[in-house]
């Protein structure tokens, strides 16, 4: 959050892979860094399961839960990704077409490296484990299924969030549908050009009350209510009108029992594509008039299926310390919507925020997150 | 409110043909492998048997021109969705803005990802098909099913190879009893494809080669498969659901000695010819419960609990639990009751039941409609 609020921001062309693209797009990659003292894993070979584990361990440590303390809890894993259960093992497969015959140890491991899966057995979880690939919508959707299996009674405890890892073919695969600023982006500025990638994983400790106050843990925020709301419009394009965003926004906030004007900020999707941007910059200001709206991707890049729960994790940080960092990267007003994220460090009042995610295909997803009464 | 689910209809389509009369004609008659695939490797071409789906069936419910676009794992899930919607008698003119969709998959549509990579291997980077990604993204099935079939409510694709069929059931039961939905379309689908066919040979060599014997639990007798299995679910409102009820889902890793599932206990074991998690139902499921396996109906795929239900929700229907394949099986000393004959269900539950080798467990309870436990689903 550091970072965020001192507007710093260090996208580079990537590191931990090659392309031959004329247009060298910048991304946010995970400094090697972070994961060296878990993984002696080079960069281009870490898997995004693994990047759970090392958000896992922070999530669980700041929860002040020890793993290995589960015996009389039922703890589940519910993790979303776009890509990191999509076969991506370029050396195999070349060597496989060649008909070089490789060994399949590489596919073993990518089996086994199944996000959710990884973290359960890593720390010997024993409640339901579910990897949600919803685009990227799947951090935002991961949250919210989590949420409802803690209020039903199936678990006590869920990790619950998404990770994923930036690799050369979904690099490509956005480059190829021309959605990415050679820039670093501008989500809702009107020169914006497209979206960063990014990558990394963001995971909440979800818990019961019951069980947080056996263990006398504190509570750090409360997921109140969530929406997943399909449009059924397009494999690629959001529906213009905005109103599968609007659907789930509704239904995250009638679960909440709050109401528009209780809301103390937006956490946007804002990628800095020219539609997404335009869908929420005109829905805000219809539908929470006057609530203050940043986009993170400026600071993150799209690390897609894990964005939504980075930003969940944002937006509970900002309630705390009520401020939301200026939306970096936008300066100019785009005439087309009415909407303005914040430019600069904005103060924030209230206790309730929102964060929304939508996806390639029409998913949309919305959670409401408070902090408890003082 | 009631706490079951009714099961309004059912989809299927796999290695025994399309439809629910294609899956009872396999019950009648024993069901098999109808196709080959050829897999290249060191020691030259081998052949093995394979349950491959034939998708083409989705031109009779959605125009060819939508279609275009479509490749052949979308394609299967999209017809398993609407045979189950026509089951129902939901396919026309009705209204899906409160209609949920779950679909689990786990190898996703690798033959888009595939020809993803070849595009990029071929071409470079700057000529990656930007068609072929959208396609190959795990979640692109449940976005076309929804796009084309106009599903306006929740949507969950779970992608994993454990228990990714009991996960789905589990949420779909979830958004039906929150009110999240008033109805909800889940299933599984698996599509095969030639690296998949090259990983399975390295990984289980003649052990592809079948026939499929689920309970020769120390054997290797998988064959590789395709298709899709969907049931459509609501609520327990309006008029006794055709195919009985859904009323439990369990889900985790098995922390005891047991499963804790009644002695009696009927129950249509997952196993599919894998051997490394054979093992687990001899440990795991008590003597005296009766079991009976229908992989050799649909074949090997990490969805084949879908297909078990689908089973399981035609069985209850029916009154009958079809002779199962696994009659054949040789009996192996301590293992579960093998049924040899058509049992009637009467009110007996049926437990559609997956094991695997790291200790991961799930199952889903059906019932009858008149079952005991149709009225006391937390029983």
């Amino acid at each position: 959050m550091a970072s965020l609020f001192r507007n710093e921001r260090s996208p580079a062309p990537p590191r931990s892979f090659q392309t031959s693209h004329r247009i060298r797009y910048p991304v946010f990659e995970v400094p090697e860094a972070f994961w060296r003292p878990e993984f002696a894993t080079p960069s281009e070979a870490i898997s995004c399961g693994q990047m759970a584990i090392i958000a896992a361990r922070q999530a669980m440590r700041d929860a002040d839960f020890d793993p290995a303390d589960q015996a009389r809890r039922r703890v589940g894993v519910c993790i979303g990704t776009t890509t990191g259960t999509f076969m991506s093992d370029e050396v195999f497969y070349r060597d496989f077409r060649e008909r070089r015959f490789p060994g399949v140890e590489p596919m073993a491991r990518f089996l086994r490296d199944n996000p959710a899966h990884l973290v359960a057995r890593t720390f010997g979880f024993t409640g339901p484990c579910q990897t949600v690939t919803n685009a990227c919508s799947s951090g935002t959707v991961a949250i919210g299924e989590a949420a409802a299996w803690i209020a039903s009674g199936l678990c006590d405890m869920v990790l619950a969030g998404g990770s994923e890892k930036l690799n050369r073919i979904t690099y490509d695969g956005f480059a190829a549908m021309q959605l990415l600023d050679a820039q670093p982006c501008r989500p809702f500025d009107r020169r914006r050009q497209g979206l960063n990638l990014g990558e990394g994983a963001g995971l909440l400790v979800l818990e019961s009350v019951d069980s947080i106050k056996q263990r006398r843990a504190r509570i750090r925020a409360l997921v109140l209510g969530h929406g997943n709301v399909m449009e059924a419009h397009h494999p690629s394009a959001p529906r213009p009108d905005g109103a599968g965003l609007r659907q789930a926004i509704d239904v995250a906030l009638r679960q909440s029992g709050l109401t528009v004007g209780d809301i103390a900020l937006i956490n946007a999707h804002g990628t800095g594509t020219l539609e997404n941007d335009v869908v929420e910059g005109c829905l805000y200001p219809e539908l929470l008039p006057g609530v203050p709206f940043s986009a993170t991707k400026g600071f993150t890049g799209h690390a897609l299926g894990a964005v939504g729960a980075m930003e969940a994790a944002f937006a509970i940080a900002c309630l705390e310390e009520r401020r939301i960092p200026a939306s970096i990267g936008f300066v100019e007003p785009d005439p087309a919507f009415a909407g303005r994220p914040v430019s600069e460090i904005t103060t924030v009042n209230g206790r309730f925020a929102l964060s929304v995610s939508s996806a390639f295909g029409g998913n949309n997803a919305a959670i409401v997150l408070g902090l408890i009464e003082p | 409110m009631s706490r079951r689910l009714a099961i309004r209809g059912v989809g299927v389509v796999g290695g025994f043909g399309t439809g629910r009369e294609a899956l009872l004609r396999a019950l009648a008659t024993g069901g098999g492998p109808n196709g080959t695939i050829d897999v290249e490797t060191p020691e030259g071409l081998k052949t093995f048997p394979a349950y491959l789906a034939d998708a083409s069936g989705i031109r009779s419910f959605i125009d060819e021109q939508k279609l275009r676009r479509v490749d052949r794992f979308t394609q299967s899930a999209l017809l398993g969705a609407c045979l189950a919607l026509a089951d129902a008698g939901l396919l026309d003119r009705v209204d899906r803005t409160r209609m949920g969709l779950v679909l689990a998959t786990g190898h996703g549509a690798l033959g888009s990802a595939t020809e993803l990579l070849d595009s990029i291997l071929d071409d470079g980077d700057a000529f990656a098909s930007p068609l072929l990604f959208a396609r190959a993204i795990h979640s692109a099935a449940a976005s076309v099913v929804s796009i084309l079939l106009g599903i306006r409510g929740p949507c969950l694709t779970v992608s994993q190879m454990a228990m990714l069929v009991p996960m789905a059931f589990s949420t779909a039961r979830q958004w039906l009893l929150e009110g999240r939905a008033d109805q909800v379309l889940v299933g599984g689908v698996d599509g095969y494809c030639k690296v998949l066919g090259y990983c399975r040979e390295r990984f289980f060599g003649e052990g592809n080669r079948g026939p499929i014997s689920p309970l020769a639990f120390d054997e290797q007798t998988a064959v590789a498969a395709e298709g899709s299995a969907f049931l459509l679910l609501t609520r327990d409102e309006g008029v006794p659901p055709r195919y009985g009820y859904l009323d439990k889902v369990a889900v985790g890793r098995v922390a005891g000695p047991t499963l804790g599932l009644p002695e009696d206990v009927l129950v249509l074991v997952g196993a599919d010819g894998h051997r490394h998690c054979g093992s687990r139902y001899v440990e795991l499921l008590p003597p005296t419960a009766q079991v009976a396996g229908f992989a050799p109906i649909y074949g090997s795929l990490p969805t084949g609990l879908a297909f078990d239900l689908v089973i399981a929700a035609l069985a209850c229907e029916r009154g009958l639990l079809w002779l199962a394949p696994t009659a054949k099986d040789p009996v192996i000393s301590s293992q579960p009751t093998v049924l040899r004959e058509e049992v009637e269900i009467g009110n007996r539950p049926i437990y559609c039941l997956k094991l695997d080798k790291e200790g991961w467990f799930g199952w889903v309870r059906l019932s009858p409609v008149d079952s005991k436990f149709a009225v006391h689903p937390d029983a």
